[in-house]
């Protein structure tokens, strides 16, 4: 009999872990669906900043724009790790640190490292800023955390700036990847227009270079989250699966113990009743 | 309707397309109005008021500072928010 119980317990436990992994999926679903039309309406208004850029052509203005020098071979790397808010994500948060780690090793120059999301307080060494960014960021948070890259390049602490994440493939695949945020890369392709510019070329490509920036931050942070919940939600999803398994096989032993005590009962009664 | 066609876009979605007659951009060096055939150009704007008459009348958003593009009677306005205001 206490077989039994300890089953039945078991069986219990195992419902109420795949109450918790379901609900889990649940949220992770819905927050992959926001991030994932945040990221949709932000490509749009990146694509026009993108063509409003390309039909300002750069030109001779292009040449004195701080954001545009060619970086240097030497001077302070940053590296902005974007890892997730959250653990319970499978590989998602390690195999970034694994591909950071290797990155990190291979460059020769000095860096400086910014980690943003709260997993891996632990985990992460030589962390010089740790920022908080949301489950779905907005375009604020994307702001201010240029401007304080911005800040961080223009000032010459640092010559070069990277973002490090995971990038979005497919719910269920992302890789890791690192691209220089600054100094910035025009796009080609464009075409000189004729166009009048308020109040002047130089401070028109600037305001475009800003705002270039501030798409590229927040789209990272985008990608970065919308990975995030696509690994929770693929986590979770399995995790539902095995306790389902788990339960079914419980049951069936469930059903074998009870009917041995079943039987072991009946031939007691049968060997009482003969020996009468 | 022959007119301007605005669209007033941020990162979190577009918040006024619509065919308009003429509008008024607030900068750096005061208000800059575009009417139908305007030269193409391209304009930083400050953050202020967005004044627009279309069909129904006028209309006025307050934006935040951003970009304008005009090319071939169309305007796209690049701003970080905005909000249509009521009269």
């Amino acid at each position: 009999m206490a077989n039994l119980r300890a089953i039945r317990m078991r069986i219990k436990s195992v419902e109420s872990t795949r109450q918790i992994t379901k609900s889990m999926k649940m949220v992770a679903a819905a927050k992959l669906r926001k991030t994932q039309s945040a990221a949709s309406r932000l490509r749009s208004f990146a694509e026009k900043s993108r063509e409003i850029l390309l039909s300002l052509g750069g030109g001779a203005d292009a040449g004195k724009s701080p954001y545009l020098r060619p970086a240097p071979e030497e001077g302070k790397l940053c590296y902005v790790l974007i890892v997730g808010n959250r653990g319970l994500c499978g590989t998602y948060n390690h195999s970034l640190l694994r591909y950071f780690e290797q990155l990190r090793a291979e460059e020769k120059r000095e860096s400086l490292l910014y980690v943003a999301g709260r997993w891996g307080r632990d985990l992460i060494g030589g962390v010089d800023k740790r920022l908080e960014i949301s489950d779905a960021p907005t375009a604020q948070e994307a702001q201010s955390l240029t401007e304080e890259l911005k800040q961080l390049y223009t000032s010459g602490e640092v010559s070069e700036v990277r973002l490090v994440y995971q990038h979005f493939r497919s719910v269920l695949q992302q890789s890791p990847c690192v691209t220089t945020l600054l100094p910035l890369q025009l796009p080609e392709g464009g075409e000189d227009r004729d166009v009048i510019c308020e109040p002047d070329g130089e401070t028109v490509l600037e305001r475009l270079l800003e705002l270039t920036l501030v798409n590229q931050v927040h789209s990272a942070l985008l990608e970065a989250r919308t990975g995030e919940h696509a690994a929770r939600m693929t986590a979770m999803t399995s995790a539902s699966d095995n306790t389902e398994e788990l339960i079914q096989e419980l049951t069936l032993e469930l059903n074998h113990a009870r009917q041995a005590a079943i039987t072991t009962e009946i031939s007691e009664i049968v060997g009482g009743a003969a020996a009468l | 309707m022959d007119g301007i066609s605005l669209h007033v876009l941020t990162a979190d979605g577009p918040i006024l397309e619509r065919m308009v007659e003429s509008l008024n951009l607030p900068t750096g060096f005061g208000s800059v109005g575009v009417l139908k055939g305007h030269a193409d150009m391209l304009c930083n704007l400050e953050a202020g008021i967005l004044r627009l008459r279309c069909e129904e009348g006028t209309m006025r958003l307050r934006i935040s500072s951003g970009i304008a593009s005009v090319e071939k009677n169309e305007v796209n306005i690049l701003v970080s928010s905005g909000q249509i205001l009521e009269d």
